[in-house]
């Protein structure tokens, strides 16, 4: 993944990471630990995840796994949400939807 | 040692180092960007191997090592075993498995070992982080990941990995992590460092090179050699029969089907972000496009 965060930065954007969890959650169950490199936020009252419906998908309280590439104007351009708990877009998907 | 939790180190460092916490883990993410099958070429900046001296040929011999398994490479006098590597990419499995997010293959994780051995080898000697310190770490990762120890014990034996191995790899990690923190302190610029003790280090991959094609490598190109990723990944030669294949499919991932109600535009958003500070979307959208991604807690 770092190899391919810096392949996003090349091509000029940049990862942000989101989790329905408190920010004590985040730093030591999600980013710490797994030591990403970029960004991760925390959304603990799921405001942000309803506000793109991808809360509760499942029906346990948190976010469906999913991606929106979101151009500077706010538009979003490619969205993908995940049908299972590991349903996501490969790289080369989401590389080749980028701006 | 409590601060290395509380310790942020900037992202400039992690992506150079590669290095990650939980050998491994690094980017496990939702994305599974790393997991050879998925990986995706850099266009303008070819993904060199571990550095050119690392580059022995395909045939070269994987030498024995005095266990008696066969050694996958050498940084120095430093060597990785294939039960090694293969112990290390069956924890990173685990671990994964509890963070909800995707495992790193044996190339990567073999790309991070490498990578955690410079640093070690090119720091001077710290005092070693403590059995509690370890047992710290190992903690808050279980509470954080609503893993009970019995639990975490029989998956890591599921996959012939004893606790032990994870203490040993939490050790190293905290002792990268300190080392790593002390290099940032000092002011040390991360990619160039560590570019110039892989150039010093005495490096041997004793594996199919294309194998490690999609390995991490955030050093500049300089004068690597490009080396076409492979599509697939060809369990090693030399693997010991009975050791579990660490390998884990990913589910095939469908064409994105848009939902209907995903938003056309983006709402703003302002969160606190891990880390310290906050993050506003429309703020940060003027430094360029943002690729947004919602994990799924787990736990």
């Amino acid at each position: 993944m770092q190899n391919n965060y810096k392949a996003f930065q090349d091509a000029g954007v940049e990862l942000v990471a989101l989790a329905v969890a408190e920010l004590s959650y985040v730093d030591t169950g999600v980013r710490e630990p797994l030591n990403l490199a970029y960004p991760v936020l925390a959304d603990p009252d799921h405001e942000v995840a309803e506000a793109f419906n991808v809360y509760d998908v499942f029906e346990d309280g948190l976010a469906a796994p999913s991606v929106f590439v979101i151009d500077t104007d706010r538009t979003v351009l490619w969205s993908y949400v995940g049908q299972g708990p590991n349903d996501r877009p490969s790289a080369d998907t989401l590389l080749s939807n980028l701006p | 040692m409590k601060r290395l939790f509380a310790n942020v180190t900037s992202s400039r460092i992690w992506i150079a180092l590669g290095a990650s916490l939980l050998v491994v883990a690094a980017l496990l993410f939702v994305l599974a960007f790393l997991l050879p099958g998925s990986a995706a070429p850099e266009p303008e900046s070819p993904t060199p191997t571990v550095q050119p001296t690392t580059a022995v040929p395909p045939t070269a011999t994987p030498l024995p090592s005095p266990t008696g398994s066969t050694l996958v490479a050498r940084v120095n006098d430093y060597t990785i075993s294939q039960d090694y590597l293969k112990r290390a990419t069956a924890l990173n499995q685990v671990l994964s498995d509890f963070a909800g997010q995707e495992s790193l293959g044996e190339s990567e994780t073999l790309q991070r070992l490498i990578k955690q051995e410079l640093v070690l080898q090119g720091t001077p000697a710290k005092d070693s982080p403590s059995e509690e310190d370890v047992e710290d770490y190992i903690d808050r990762m279980k509470e954080a990941w609503g893993v009970d120890e019995e639990r975490m014990v029989s998956e890591l034996a599921a996959v012939s990995v004893e606790r032990a191995f994870l203490e040993e790899t939490i050790h190293r990690l905290l002792a990268v992590q300190a080392a790593v923190d002390a290099l940032d302190a000092e002011g040390a610029d991360l990619n160039t460092w560590l570019a110039e003790q892989e150039q010093d280090a005495d490096i041997e991959v004793f594996q199919d090179v294309s194998e490690l094609s999609t390995a991490t490598s955030a050093e500049p190109a300089s004068s690597a050699t490009p080396v076409p990723p492979t599509p697939t990944r060809e369990p090693s030669a030399g693997a010991t029969p009975n050791t579990p294949t660490p390998t884990r499919m990913r589910p095939p991932t469908a064409t994105p089907a848009p939902r209907p109600d995903v938003p056309e535009v983006a709402p703003d958003f302002t969160l606190n972000q891990s880390g310290g500070g906050s993050l506003t979307l429309s703020e940060q959208l003027k430094e360029g496009p943002v690729v947004l991604v919602f994990f799924q807690r787990c736990g």
